[in-house]
């Protein structure tokens, strides 16, 4: 049952995402994560490329699916993100049942779920979100095993969880910001009085060297040691909204067994100070986004709030009350999230507008051969294209002998104009090789269009 | 003597004398036939476990009680023309030995015990005309010993060899695999005159994708270790084992391989006689070579409960432990055996652990291994790394290897057996450095079982780098051995432990092996290719080989670093866990001990790196403790 519930919900998630590309496309960002992975897939990108991407985990998941699948009629991240969600409901009917519901109960639990506002719009929102819920609830499981047991595989749990969560979505890292507390809170007050620095060092070594190692490596590659901070700035889903400050009331409001669970357990010690840790790192992300003032899409924000909230739910299980309980709280979260999507749809949905330019752009490309262009500093062209056939790439000899010799000889160029680059580590590596093409044209080339930043020089005759 | 003499109730009225001459208080004496009655045990075995008892005053109270004489068998010891090769173990372990014949051809026999079965034992030998002497259990075995010395020794060294060689590790390599060896290095050594670039590519990816095996295999093995239900478990088996009634429980024979290391003796007998197990089960062997006087002095003068016996190796090639264990095994008694070092220092109830376990595991199970710790684990940065080594072995690894059902290496000590499965094996392989962890892969490949179970023994962590180094190149050397002898037949072993199995011995005993030795070859890579300006120099490899080799060199180091800081949380030695951001400098320490091994699998591959015990300056403390500790009155 568990494994066709998955299913189901897998095919249910992609059939809408088909309808949500044919009514006007995805989140911008998500259109450029589609580009990079057919590109990856095309095997025309280079290896710093594929390396230096944050988060990692959503990009190289859809890569591999764009790679294994040829060109499924679904792009590579939303094929990722339905089969994530998928599994994810999948999981959750288990963790259900696990709890202890009957088989049908848990389904109703797990459907509404995996029919809640939040959990549909982290599956629109691609593959990182999903991950992130999932990894999120993984760590909310683990620190109630943590709490318990004190044993190593708790332990381990919390310190994959976070690592999934950070390299999946960029709120990750801000909740990343609130674990150390929210985990001292949560652990066995043996281990703490044993060494709390000890214990915080293993719940989160492997986090921390994760980073540490990607710094490493992006900085190796040029991106800078500080390169998936931007992705704190600059949102990869490219909302390019700043969170709004009901957005933690309404994360509260739809996901009510976070704050139920306090409520119910307030006689427990130990799991008093579990649902307080959960409450902490639910809020976490949209208060230090909202105080940082990091411009994150409020699905990647609600993502790791949605997969704790869930936690907290089958915690609450533990109690003999609890499936009455459940019939007040998932409803109740159900309204509440959707109320919360419809009070401030440029939060949750995608606008589509800053996507313009790349449609506009890749229109025009369209049908013609020999364009010399960096999709790397523009990926979305890629994925309107289908690919990187036909286009001339940096990565490509030809180009790095056309750059030696400081003679262009493909049938047209296209640019971006350094000055409004929008990601200071997808610099244009045309413009880097012919720094006055943009501005001034070349010998025997001459303007053909303009589109936004973007200038497009023809060969002339 | 007669067999109505020997119906009566020979202990009970030696130990009325002993307690009428003040040698055993009449406490002393209800205390043992209490401990008789619950243990189900003859007196004499309640009466030989009690310490401040000298067994020689218990076996001339016997004899006199009787009307025997004593004999001396060390000054008079039996007339070889009497004794039967065939029996030669059988007279130690029975405690029953033809001495003398006298004029009238009637044969004086030794017994140590005046019972029925000794009678018909010395009677099914010799006939009727036999007549008794008392001697104690000791002399019996020991002249026995010294009687068949050269068989006893030929069979603790060549007993595995001659019966089962492949299984040896006294040939280091048969011809097939130095064939198969000498071949590989050549088509190297080809390659890399004819095609260098294309040859270290295909090192190099052999080389990052074993490291990338054993890498994922670690980290199954620490996740299977960790899984849920242990705990469970484990407290399902001290239940079992508190359950457990003293009748309920079998002998045990512990032995106890020493080598000049006579400081730690006190100790040693000290957390024996805190076993929670009835003495009167044991069957305490302390097994010394003949050259070590020191350590024969200083056992003799402890002058310790019957229970014990100090068994004397004679010298013969190689000497080793398992050899010593080897010669040791053929004289013990015990239903169960168990190998524990000098230092050793196992939990109270951890004999009773093992019989739970034993009694859970069904008729397969033929070996428990127990975990193995340090008591001076904080002494310095040497002791808390080994700890975190140790920590992560016994408590996450083997038990995950436990899980997969894959061979598991046993570990030094606190391995408990079946004794007759290991007679039937033939024991150790006294060639093979790394005996026990040899032993532990012929167990399953014979198609037996391995379990790790949760009970500690305390041992004192090496806390000096040079002596560590000696250790660890003998481990590693062992496991070398170890890896060579069950590669010989791979398909056999593929059948017996199956595909998941071959994999875990390939890159648990091989990988680490292996590990240690190529580690500073690519550190030193790594160190050329970061002082060239294209930093790790990925663009020198295809892009696959490229993504492996910086999985392994960011996550295989992170993955490492974090499960030594994993290894103390099992125990809550929290305060160890950030030692673990500085186990790249013990792995150094490891890949010396590594190449050292490697050199000396080819110029001594049987030679027994010793490692010196009584360093720690918790040995003093605890020799103090032992010694205020000590028992004066039977």
């Amino acid at each position: 049952m568990t494994w066709l519930f998955g299913l189901g919900l897998a095919v249910a998630y992609a059939a809408a995402l088909g309808t949500l590309l044919a009514q006007g496309g995805p989140w911008p960002g998500l259109l450029a994560q589609w580009g990079e992975a057919a590109l990856a897939a095309d095997g025309s990108v280079v290896f710093a490329h594929v390396v230096t991407r944050f988060p990692p985990l959503p990009y190289l998941l859809s890569a591999a699916l764009q790679a294994v699948a040829g060109r499924p009629a679904l792009p590579g991240p939303l094929l990722a993100a339905a089969l994530a969600g998928g599994a994810l409901g999948a999981g959750w009917l288990l963790g259900f049942r696990r709890a202890g519901l009957a088989p049908p109960a848990a389904l109703g639990a797990a459907l509404v779920l995996a029919l809640h506002p939040f959990t549909l719009a982290l599956v629109a929102a691609g593959p990182g979100p999903v991950l992130a819920a999932a990894s999120a609830w993984w760590l909310a499981m683990s620190v109630a095993g943590l709490r318990a047991t004190g044993a190593v595989g708790p332990c381990i749990g919390v310190a994959l969880a976070l690592v999934v969560l950070v390299f999946s979505d960029p709120a990750g890292l801000l909740l990343a910001a609130a674990a150390p507390l929210a985990l001292l809170l949560a652990a066995p007050p043996l281990l703490v009085s044993r060494g709390a620095g000890g214990l915080l060092l293993l719940l989160l070594f492997p986090l921390l060297f994760g980073l540490a190692g990607f710094a490493h490596v992006t900085a190796t590659h040029g991106a800078g040691a500080l390169h998936a901070l931007a992705a704190l700035r600059t949102d990869p889903l490219g909302a390019g909204v700043a969170p709004s400050p009901g957005l933690a009331a309404a994360i509260l409001l739809a996901l009510p067994a976070l704050l139920a669970m306090p409520v119910r357990f307030w006689r427990s010690a130990p799991l008093r100070q579990i649902s307080a840790a959960l409450l902490l790192l639910a809020l976490a992300a949209p208060l230090l986004a909202l105080a940082l003032g990091a411009k994150l899409a409020a699905p990647a924000l609600a993502a790791p709030a949605l997969g704790l909230g869930v936690g907290a739910t089958m915690l609450l299980l533990r109690r003999r009350d609890a499936p009455r309980l459940l019939a007040l709280l998932l409803p109740l979260g159900l309204f509440a999230g959707a109320a919360a999507v419809a009070l401030d749809p440029p939060r949750w949905r995608a606008a589509g507008v800053p996507a313009a330019e790349a449609r506009a752009l890749a229109a025009a490309l369209a049908g013609r051969p020999e364009v010399l262009i960096d999709l790397a500093a523009m990926p979305e062209v890629a994925a309107l294209r289908g690919g990187g056939a036909g286009l001339v790439a940096p990565e490509d000899d030809r180009f790095r002998l056309q750059a030696m010799s400081g003679r262009l000889a493909v049938a047209a160029v296209a640019l971006r104009d350094p000055s409004v680059a929008p990601l200071p580590w997808r610099p244009d590596r045309v413009h880097a090789a012919f720094p006055r093409l943009h501005a001034e044209g070349a010998p025997g080339y001459r303007l053909w269009r303009e589109i936004g930043p973007w200038r497009i020089y023809e060969k002339e005759g | 003597m007669d067999g109505g003499v020997l119906r009566l109730p020979a202990a009970r009225l030696a130990a009325a004398r002993l307690v009428a001459e003040g040698q055993l208080s009449e406490a002393g004496l209800a205390e043992a036939l209490a401990v008789a009655g619950r243990a189900g045990v003859p007196l004499q075995d309640a009466l030989m476990a009690r310490p401040g008892l000298r067994p020689l005053d218990y076996f001339q109270a016997l004899a006199a009680t009787h009307g025997l004489p004593l004999l001396d068998l060390r000054q008079d010891p039996p007339d070889p023309a009497l004794l039967d090769p065939a029996l030669a173990a059988s007279y130690a372990q029975q405690g029953v030995i033809p001495w003398r014949r006298v004029e009238d051809g009637t044969v004086i026999v030794a017994v140590s015990r005046l019972a029925p079965q000794a009678a018909e034992l010395a009677r099914s030998w010799h006939g009727a005309g036999i007549r008794f002497g008392v001697a104690t259990a000791r002399d019996i075995s020991r002249a026995a010993q010294e009687a068949f010395r050269d068989t006893f020794s030929h069979r603790a060294v060549h007993g595995l060899a001659e019966r089962d060689p492949t299984m040896s590790a006294r040939q280091v390599l048969t011809p097939p695999q130095a064939i198969g060896l000498s071949v590989a290095g050549l088509t190297v050594l080809a390659g890399l005159a004819l095609a260098p670039g294309a040859t270290l590519l295909a090192l190099s990816a052999i080389m990052g994708f074993f490291y990338l095996g054993n890498l994922l295999f670690r980290g199954v093995l620490v996740l299977a270790g960790a899984g849920r239900g242990w705990q469970a478990e484990d407290r399902a088996l001290a239940e079992a084992a508190a359950r457990l009634t003293e009748a309920e429980l079998p002998s045990v024979s512990i032995l106890v391989p020493m080598f000049r290391e006579p400081e730690v003796l006190p100790i040693l007998v000290h957390a024996l006689r805190q076993l929670d197990y009835p003495a009167a089960k044991l069957d305490i062997k302390i097994v010394l070579e003949e050259g070590d006087a020191a350590t024969i002095e200083a056992a003799q003068s402890l002058d310790l409960e019957g229970v014990f016996e100090i068994v004397v190796v004679p010298p013969s090639r190689p000497q080793t432990k398992p050899k010593a264990c080897n010669y040791a095994l053929q004289f013990a008694r015990g239903e169960m055996l168990v190998v524990y070092d000098a230092e050793d220092k196992p939990e109270p109830d951890q004999l009773r652990k093992v019989v739970a376990a034993f009694r859970r595991g069904g008729p397969d199970l033929a070996c428990v291994q127990c975990r193995l710790n340090y008591y001076n684990a904080r002494e310095n940065w040497l002791t808390r790394m080994f700890t975190l080594d140790y920590s992560l072995w016994f408590d996450l690894m083997l038990p995950g290897l436990e899980r997969l059902g894959a061979p598991i290496p046993l570990g030094g000590t606190s391995n408990h057996f079946r004794t007759q499965v290991l007679r039937d094996l033939h024991a150790w392989d006294p060639f093979n450095v790394t005996e026990d962890a040899d032993l532990g892969i012929r167990l399953t490949q014979k198609g037996w079982r391995v379990a790790v179970i949760d009970s500690t023994t305390y041992e004192e962590a090496n806390c000096d780098v040079g002596n560590w180094i000696r250790q660890r190149s003998r481990w590693i050397k062992g496991y070398m051995q170890t890896f060579l002898v069950h590669t010989r037949r791979p398909l056999a072993l593929l059948r017996a432990v199956g595909p998941l199995g071959l994999l875990a011995f390939v890159f648990f005993v091989g990988g680490t092996a292996l590990s240690g030795v190529l580690n500073p070859i690519f550190w030193t890579i790594l160190l050329v290719f970061a002082l060239l300006p294209d930093g790790y120099g990925s663009d020198f490899l295809p892009p696959t080989l490229a993504s492996v080799a910086i999985i392994n060199l960011v996550a295989g180091n992170g993955l490492f670093i974090w499960l030594t800081m994993l290894a103390p949380l099992r125990r809550r030695w929290l305060d160890l866990a950030p030692l673990g951001l500085t186990v790249v400098a013990y792995w150094a320490l490891m890949s010396a001990a590594a190449w050292k091994a490697l050199w000396q699998l080819v110029s001594r591959p049987f030679y027994w790196e010793k490692t010196r015990h009584g360093l720690s300056r918790h040995v003093a403390a605890e020799l103090a403790r032992v010694r205020a500790a000590r028992p004066v009155r039977a």
